[in-house]
């Protein structure tokens, strides 16, 4: 990114199901503390691993790593077609 | 309709919480050493040099760009040690020159070819490069070596999406401030050219584009604008709830039937 970062340093994971193309806050999941850098080009990546039901997020300036959580809403896959 | 109401009752009861996601391992500056991983791990540095990663379900592996490589990552454990071209964790990357960032985003298709792009701030005069690889051990080749000119931005390469197999792939490439998002095809699978630019509002896509399906709708992402889902046309079909990823640098991908939305 072109424009320095307005971080503080990153936090948060949310991660939200829209296979019915709808969000809700209601589906967030957090994660500890990736980094307390500031994040001088904010930017980020984030991965769902369907093998394990796990994402991996990476955040510029502070880290990246796997999270997981058995209750990730993979049940959701057949939603649209019911 | 009976088993629909059990499944949004189900939804609702599963998630009208929040919770907090289990760490496996982290490779974090804020520790100062790795959690969880054991040798050969990537340290961050102080330079904003890792900016891409995903996940193949291919390999099992994850993929980090660190602007002039690809560190090919153990999911299990976080380790590169044995992984990649070299066995060093990296991906072959002979050749790979131009740009602000050689290697910037990655993104990997679901036949499981690896895709990378640099950051080009000068696109009429300088290239974009979109690199592929068949799998992490294999040669690298370039997929797309391309200037264009007359676009109302030249900045590319902040964003990649990457959708399909073999001949039915597509590439999805856009940048910060960026008003056009430029789709890449190909009609052997390993060549790619430019097929169409969707032109979208500044910034929609300058993050992250992920595609649903091939040749369908686009979630994107970019700083100081929302979420959204577009079509082929640019046009905006559904946004997220600015409640759910404020305006301001969210970062998100699909993969299958999930959405991550990072906040920071």
């Amino acid at each position: 990114m072109k424009t320095p970062g307005n971080t503080s340093g990153a936090k948060v994971g949310n991660l939200i199901n829209v296979t019915s193309g709808a969000a809700s806050a209601t589906n967030d999941y957090q994660t500890p503390t990736i980094g307390s850098n500031a994040n001088a080009n904010a930017t980020a990546a984030a991965a769902y691993d369907s093998l394990t039901d796990s994402v991996y997020f990476m955040i510029t300036n502070n880290g990246y790593g796997k999270y997981s959580d058995p209750s990730l809403p993979v049940e959701l896959s057949g939603f649209e077609t019911e | 309709m009976r088993k629909f109401l059990f499944l949004m009752a189900f939804i609702i009861c599963s998630f009208s919480f929040s919770a907090t996601l289990t760490q496996s391992w982290l490779v974090s500056t804020t520790s100062g050493a790795s959690q969880g991983v054991g040798a050969g791990i990537v340290l961050m540095d102080a330079g904003s040099a890792l900016r891409g990663l995903d996940f193949s379900t291919t390999e099992s592996k994850v993929f980090l760009a660190s602007g002039t490589n690809i560190y090919v990552i153990n999911s299990n454990d976080g380790t590169t040690t044995g992984n990649g071209y070299n066995q060093n964790g990296q991906v072959d990357v002979t050749g790979a020159s131009g740009g602000t960032r050689v290697i910037n985003k990655v993104k990997v298709a679901d036949d499981g070819a690896i895709y990378a792009c640099n950051l080009q701030t000068a696109i009429a005069t300088g290239a974009l490069k979109i690199y592929r690889w068949a799998n992490s051990a294999s040669s690298i080749s370039v997929a797309v070596n391309t200037t264009i000119s007359g676009l109302p931005v030249a900045r590319y390469g902040d964003s990649l999406g990457v959708i399909g197999s073999g001949v039915n792939t597509e590439i999805y490439v856009s940048g910060s401030g960026q008003t056009r998002i430029l789709k890449f095809t190909t009609t052997d699978g390993v060549n790619f050219t430019l097929a169409t630019t969707i032109a979208v509002t500044a910034n929609y896509g300058g993050t992250d584009i992920a595609p649903v399906a091939v040749n369908g709708n686009l979630w994107v992402s970019g700083s100081g604008v929302l979420t959204y889902k577009i079509n082929q046309s640019g046009t905006v079909l559904e946004t997220i709830s600015g409640t759910v990823a404020a305006t301001g640098w969210p970062v998100s991908m699909i993969a299958k039937q999930k959405m991550v939305i990072l906040t920071f």
